[in-house]
């Protein structure tokens, strides 16, 4: 029995009673747009908050941007953390944790190093012992040159402002809400935010890059009382906007297909409507929808997706960047929702390396680990298969 | 709604004045004394968590990147290291006789372990006879206070009191807790309670829990018997707080709390009166770089764990 004296709680808490009535909260910090700006800034940066050594002149109350944002986004588990420190956080873009941690496997008898520089966006946040990828692969987003890894941070690709259509000065209306969890759109001339935040077009990320293409369509759902958006049903223009810096990603030349305009054909559709593991084609399109292998609808107003998505694909359906990648960062080479070097997923390098923390979640999907050999079976292949059906 | 919003700004200029003006009204001083270190320098960490003995006024650093959990005197010199075994250790803490427990975690389950002085595991520690409310119980923090363990489980707000055999003694659900004592209209509550977890934990000499709750930019004290009270007010100015993160108190019953956003340790009487603060973001060696787990030995040292690498930088701290 609990000893939870809940009726002397409620009499003898009026401190707490009043602190919450007055404290605010950072849950919905953002709330779609800019947040309180002593959130991020120090107003009077030496007289209460002196910085030594280089000051930034953004008067970030982190030694920079990425800096700032992992002082609340990092940690683990769900939730609005995303850079754990042990590969633990299970939100739908990725632990940065797995760009802090080099692990090995042993193949056929020698260590190989997977290095962690491979595992996703390389951000650099110096508080976070996350610094400049020394890699000269990765100079530059691959597959273009547009952008510098010296600029990237959290702000490449989120605005932390928030601004929709350039933000009031230049014409946009209020926003009056997140862009990032299907609500309708405002009918007293305010709008939404983008989801996630991320930049829309024009907006000038660090470095100087524009974005040329909007922020894409999307839904994301909270799981009940333990993470943020942790499902995520997808509309449209996630490739297109990836290609902002990913320039020729999607260009169509001797490259996997993915965009808005690459839809499936009737019997991608198929495939993915009928695998559900290998050695299991007993899908249907009503519930065929895999959340770890997840695709756009072709759907331009984030109300119109689904908070709990279970149908499978059609011919509107497209593949895109995040179909089989992770946006921050993975336990798999190439931020990898698998591992794609491996014949059996049970085999993953980071399943049985011995580096790999045991609270690490690999893999999982909505917010919950998935344990490969018994949700998919011991012999599942690559998840490639999910519309290719090869195995 | 009315009368409510009358109360919160009546309370709310109370406080205010509370704060003091100046940093010069302090009579509580914090000076930078070293980091922990070893023969090679200072030993760096990120985000170490921390346990005192208070028996050898010896300080652990379990640092959870490189799973292992080094000891040091109370000079502050590394003596003794440990820990390769457990790989996704998340909190330690010390029994009265040496005993040294380490929490490990997977997806499923965490582990209480039980080591000798030397680090050597020597059993895992089964919790017994945990109530229903407990089904879904996974502690990711651990204190050992007046002969009792208190597991954390800082995602659902849980703590589970068990004796040194893993029986279960008492429970505290403070999610429920903070719930039930939250006002506003709908929307104001959810966005204030739908998504909370606590970061700090600490038991204090007479047995109250404190604990910080990052998204509330507040802490917390909660006595054994279910009093709860709360203190913070956010901001960047001196006595605010930005992101909460590691609580302790010490003999004198002072509360410190770390704040990870500014950089700086906060010190508050028992009253939840702020006193003064410490470190503030720099690279200075009296600076601190996103300070979050606290501990305090029987010397009044205040042990600060940081982000950066920068480990464990050690204050003492003098009232006039």
């Amino acid at each position: 029995m609990m000893k939870l004296n809940r009726m002397m709680l409620l009499g003898l808490a009026l401190v707490a009673f009043l602190t919450l009535g007055i404290g605010g909260a950072a849950w919905a910090f953002h709330d779609g747009g800019v947040a309180h700006c002593d959130g991020c800034h120090s107003m009077h940066q030496s007289a209460d908050n002196p910085v030594s050594g280089t000051p930034n002149d953004t008067l970030l109350k982190g030694s920079d941007a990425s800096s700032t944002c992992l002082n609340c986004h990092g940690g683990g588990g769900t939730s609005y953390h995303i850079s754990s420190t042990d590969g633990s956080a299970r939100n739908q873009g990725g632990d940065f944790y797995w760009m802090t941690k080099d692990y090995t496997v042993v193949v056929r008898g020698t260590p190989v190093l997977y290095g962690k520089d491979d595992h996703g966006h390389n951000v650099i946040a110096a508080d976070f012992t996350m610094l400049v990828d020394a890699d000269p692969d990765n100079a530059q987003a691959p597959g273009g040159t547009v952008y510098n890894a010296t600029d990237l941070g959290c702000n490449s690709c989120h605005d932390p402002h928030g601004q929709v259509l350039g933000g009031t000065a230049a014409g946009g209306a209020a926003i009056s809400g997140s862009g990032s969890y299907g609500a309708t759109a405002p009918v007293d001339g305010s709008i939404l935010g983008n989801y996630r935040l991320l930049r829309d077009t024009g907006s000038v990320a660090p470095g100087g890059m524009a974005f040329g293409t909007p922020a894409p369509i999307a839904r994301a759902t909270n799981v009940s009382g333990s993470s943020y958006g942790a499902i995520v049903d997808y509309g449209s223009g996630m490739s297109e906007w990836c290609a902002n810096c990913h320039t020729t990603y999607t260009d169509g030349a001797q490259k996997h297909p993915a965009g808005n305009a690459e839809h499936l054909s009737a019997g991608y559709a198929a495939n993915y409507n009928g695998y559900v593991a290998t050695g299991d084609f007993t899908g249907v399109l009503a519930s065929a929808f895999d959340g770890l292998v997840p695709f756009e609808r072709g759907v331009t107003d984030g109300s119109l997706l689904s908070a709990a998505p279970v149908a499978g694909a059609d011919t509107s359906s497209n593949v895109m960047c995040l179909t089989c990648h992770r946006a921050h960062a993975s336990a798999n080479a190439n931020a990898g929702k698998w591992d794609f070097e491996v014949e059996l997923l049970v085999e993953s390098h980071a399943l049985v390396s011995p580096d790999v923390p045991a609270g690490a979640a690999v893999y999982y999907k909505d917010a919950v680990v998935v344990d490969i050999a018994t949700d998919y079976g011991p012999y599942q292949r690559s998840l490639c298969n999910k519309c290719h059906a090869k195995d | 709604m009315l009368k409510h919003s009358a109360k919160i700004l009546s309370v709310s200029s109370i406080l205010l004045m509370m704060v003091p003006a100046s940093f010069a009204l302090a009579e509580t001083t914090a000076s930078f004394r070293y980091p922990l270190s070893n023969f090679t320098g200072p030993v760096p960490s990120q985000w170490a968590k921390l346990a005192v003995d208070p028996e050898r006024n010896e300080i652990y650093a379990l640092n959870q990147y490189q799973n292992d959990i080094r000891i040091f005197d109370e000079h502050g010199m590394e003596i003794y290291s440990f820990g390769e075994e457990f790989v996704s250790a998340t909190d330690i803490a010390i029994g009265d006789d040496g005993d040294v427990y380490v929490l490990t975690k997977s997806h499923a389950a965490s582990t209480l372990h039980l080591c000798d002085y030397r680090g050597e595991p020597t059993s895992e520690i089964e919790l017994k006879n945990l109530p229903a409310e407990f089904s879904s119980f996974r502690a990711d923090r651990l204190v050992y206070a007046q002969g009792v363990l208190y597991l954390v489980d800082s995602g659902r707000l849980l703590v589970a009191v068990v004796d040194s055999d893993g029986s279960f003694k008492r429970g505290h659900d403070l999610d429920a807790t903070l719930k039930q004592l939250t006002v506003g209209d709908k929307r104001t509550k959810e966005k204030r309670l739908a998504d909370i977890s606590m970061h700090g934990f600490d038991v204090d000499k007479n047995g109250n829990m404190l604990f910080t709750v990052p998204t509330l930019f507040s802490a917390f004290r909660m006595s054994a018997d279910g009093e709860l009270e709360g203190f913070g007010r956010a901001g960047s100015g001196p006595g605010k707080f930005g992101v909460t993160g590691g609580i302790v108190a010490d003999a004198e019953g002072r509360i410190y709390v770390s704040d990870r956003l500014r950089c700086v340790v906060l010190i508050f009487d028992e009253n939840f009166e702020f006193q003064s603060e410490f470190g503030f973001r720099g690279d200075r060696p009296s600076n601190l770089i996103v300070p979050d787990d606290l501990a305090i030995d029987n010397n009044g040292n205040v042990y600060v764990a940081q982000a950066a690498n920068r480990g464990v930088s050690v204050f003492s701290v003098t009232s006039k």
